[in-house]
């Protein structure tokens, strides 16, 4: 039992960071309709933006609030450069885009540090003895990302639940055409929306190094943990892929544990199923809207 | 006729005066590139199916031609048709009928799992009796047979097979997508309901674009194993599956000509890139941002790649990167 809970809250803490990671596919979703492919090397692109921050010498919060910045100037140019060449043409076309972008990234990163793995962190909010509870431990690294991605969620709840901002962010998703007649940057949002998923996509990214660690290869298969996650809860509900990731953590944590070692590691394997079986079920996902096709 | 044509163009009796041993290998893999395109560009450039799984379909047939052919004792030829229709099958029954189901984005989702998913499946240690986990399984030398032998090595035996199954899988591909079969695929890409309403039978047809795409992709990955001699989990990843992508939408979408400058690029990429390191340093590490950038360019600039060239005049398309759009607000 003791190691069910064990697992089960591991389960959760690396599930929280797949959660946040799907929030940034499904803010960026919401926003063009654009599945982002390159979520996952986008996000380790921006890890590689704080490593360099690091290493001339600043501290890690500040290379931290940099990297987003970084990231969210990185995400709204990218929709306002590319993304919206192809917006409102079909499915095809953007998914299409969304892999360019995913070469893009995964080349620029190669090609400015490298094929060789870097050290970065554990830093010292993450590392640290455990916490126990009644028998049942929590690691530091392990309550760092939970933390962190608390906060986080909290944050963007509040941002577009409690500030005009958000307001128009939402609308923008919900309609367009209405929000330009109330006098809505739509342009903007849009950009916005792509931006403030790449910056939450950077979290992610810089909680995974922490367990991970850093090299380009890094976020390659994290970010199907983070697609199932989002497919799960639906991709166009932020609160779905929360719920979601945490699932999708959970279920990994536990398929891993209880796997006998004789089948060998089927982490990816169990993504790919509950990916399936949410389709074949319930296609929008738990917490998506259904959608309607037109002529 | 050109399309139909080209591919004979190596086959001229002395082309070993003026292919090497290397290029008469290229020339093969060629073959077995455009099979796997015609299939990528029948079920994305036809059908407007997107799929970034398409290399887990062509290691699947690899792996299962290897298994039959050094566990089973099957003859080689027959083990790559059994593999080849067997990917149909699954193909058709197995991944089209489901994903008759999804919308673009979650098919796209879907096989993105299934390519990440699928070498790990293959290195599951209660496989390992088939499939020899990480290390892969390894072929024999494909020799001709009887009199044969005598004027072609082996080499050049398998670049006769595969190029001449790729020829035949062309000219049936030019029949297919000109038949009631083929323009209802085009039907659906254009519109799915607008399909419907013309009396296409939507489920159907999905369906049967990912049969057939998964046939040509079998038939691919059977030859893929006999060329190379040698399958591994790792012989075939996301990144294949991502250049599949770049090389039918670069060549052209829609198009058999497409399939062939796909093809074409597919061999030579590799080797294209590292003689151009030698001017640029650093160009290695760069590829992807080139192919992601191209990648973007054509979908904008050029939705029908190389092949549209020659169908229809250059110059109106220049207009297509429309500049003023990117500084003016848009709906």
């Amino acid at each position: 039992m003791d190691l069910f809970l064990q697992q089960l809250i591991g389960g959760i803490a690396s599930g929280s960071m797949f959660a946040i990671l799907a929030l940034g596919i499904v803010l960026i979703y919401r926003s063009t309709g654009t599945l982002n492919f390159a979520q996952g090397q986008m996000a380790m692109f921006s890890m590689f933006v704080a490593w360099s921050a690091m290493s001339t010498g600043m501290g890690f919060w500040p290379a931290v609030l940099l990297t987003l910045l970084s990231a969210l100037a990185m995400g709204a140019l990218v929709e306002w450069l590319i993304v919206r060449r192809v917006e409102g043409t079909s499915d095809l076309n953007s998914l299409i885009v969304a892999m360019g972008l995913f070469l893009i990234f995964d080349g620029l990163a190669l090609y400015i540090w490298g094929p060789l793995p870097k050290s970065f962190g554990p830093f010292s909010f993450f590392s640290g003895g455990a916490s126990c509870v009644g028998g049942v431990c929590i690691g530091r690294l392990n309550l760092g990302i939970l933390v962190v991605s608390i906060v986080t969620t909290v944050l963007l709840y509040l941002l577009f639940q409690c500030t005009r901002f958000g307001l128009a962010l939402r609308a923008t998703a919900l309609n367009r055409l209405a929000s330009r007649l109330v006098g809505i940057p739509v342009g903007r949002m849009l950009s916005t929306g792509w931006g403030l998923g790449t910056a939450v996509g950077a979290i992610a990214g810089i909680l995974a190094a922490q367990s991970l660690g850093l090299d380009i290869r890094t976020m390659f298969f994290v970010v199907l943990f983070a697609l199932a996650a989002a497919v799960l809860g639906g991709l166009d509900s932020p609160v779905g892929a929360v719920v979601g990731g945490l699932i999708i953590g959970v279920v990994k944590n536990l398929a891993g544990t209880y796997t006998p070692s004789s089948v060998g590691s089927i982490d990816l394997a169990v993504a790919f199923a509950v990916i399936v079986l949410v389709l074949m079920v319930r296609p929008n996902g738990i917490f998506g809207r259904p959608v309607r096709m037109r002529v | 006729m050109f399309l139909v044509a080209f591919p004979f163009l190596h086959e001229w009796p002395f082309f070993r005066l003026f292919l090497g041993e290397y290029r008469t290998f290229n020339a093969t893999m060629f073959a077995v590139w455009l099979l796997v395109l015609l299939g990528m560009n029948l079920l994305t450039g036809y059908s407007g199916q997107v799929s970034f799984g398409h290399a887990a379909l062509v290691l699947a047939s690899a792996y299962l031609t290897a298994v039959l052919s050094q566990q089973y004792g099957f003859p080689l030829w027959g083990a790559i048709g059994l593999s080849g229709a067997a990917t149909a099958i699954v193909g058709w029954v197995t991944i089209g009928i489901p994903a008759v189901r999804l919308r673009g984005p979650y098919l796209a989702i879907a096989t993105f799992g299934l390519m990440l998913a699928f070498p790990q499946i293959l290195k599951l240690n209660v496989l390992t009796q088939w499939t020899q986990g990480a290390l892969g399984i390894r072929g024999g030398v494909v020799e001709p047979p009887g009199f044969l032998g005598d004027v072609l090595d082996g080499r050049e035996w398998m670049y006769y097979v595969a190029m001449s199954m790729a020829v035949v899988m062309t000219v049936l591909f030019l029949n297919l997508t000109r038949s009631r079969t083929g323009r209802a695929f085009v039907a659906l890409r254009d519109s799915e309901v607008g399909a419907e309403q013309m009396g296409v039978d939507v489920p159907k047809y999905k369906a049967l674009a990912f049969g057939v795409s998964s046939l040509y992709a079998g038939i691919g990955g059977g030859l893929f194993f006999a060329v190379q001699g040698f399958v591994s989990p790792d012989s075939l990843g996301l990144i294949d599956s991502i250049f599949f992508l770049v090389a039918i939408v670069i060549g052209g979408l829609g198009s058999v000509l497409g399939s062939i400058v796909g093809a074409l690029f597919l061999t030579f990429q590799s080797e294209a890139i590292s003689a151009l390191a030698g001017f640029v340093p650093g160009a290695n590490n760069l590829r992807n941002v080139f192919y992601g950038a191209s990648l973007i360019a054509v979908i904008v600039l050029f939705p029908k790649g190389i092949a549209g060239f020659f169908q229809r005049p250059l110059w109106p398309k220049l207009r297509g990167w429309n500049l003023g759009r990117l500084w003016s607000s848009r709906s």
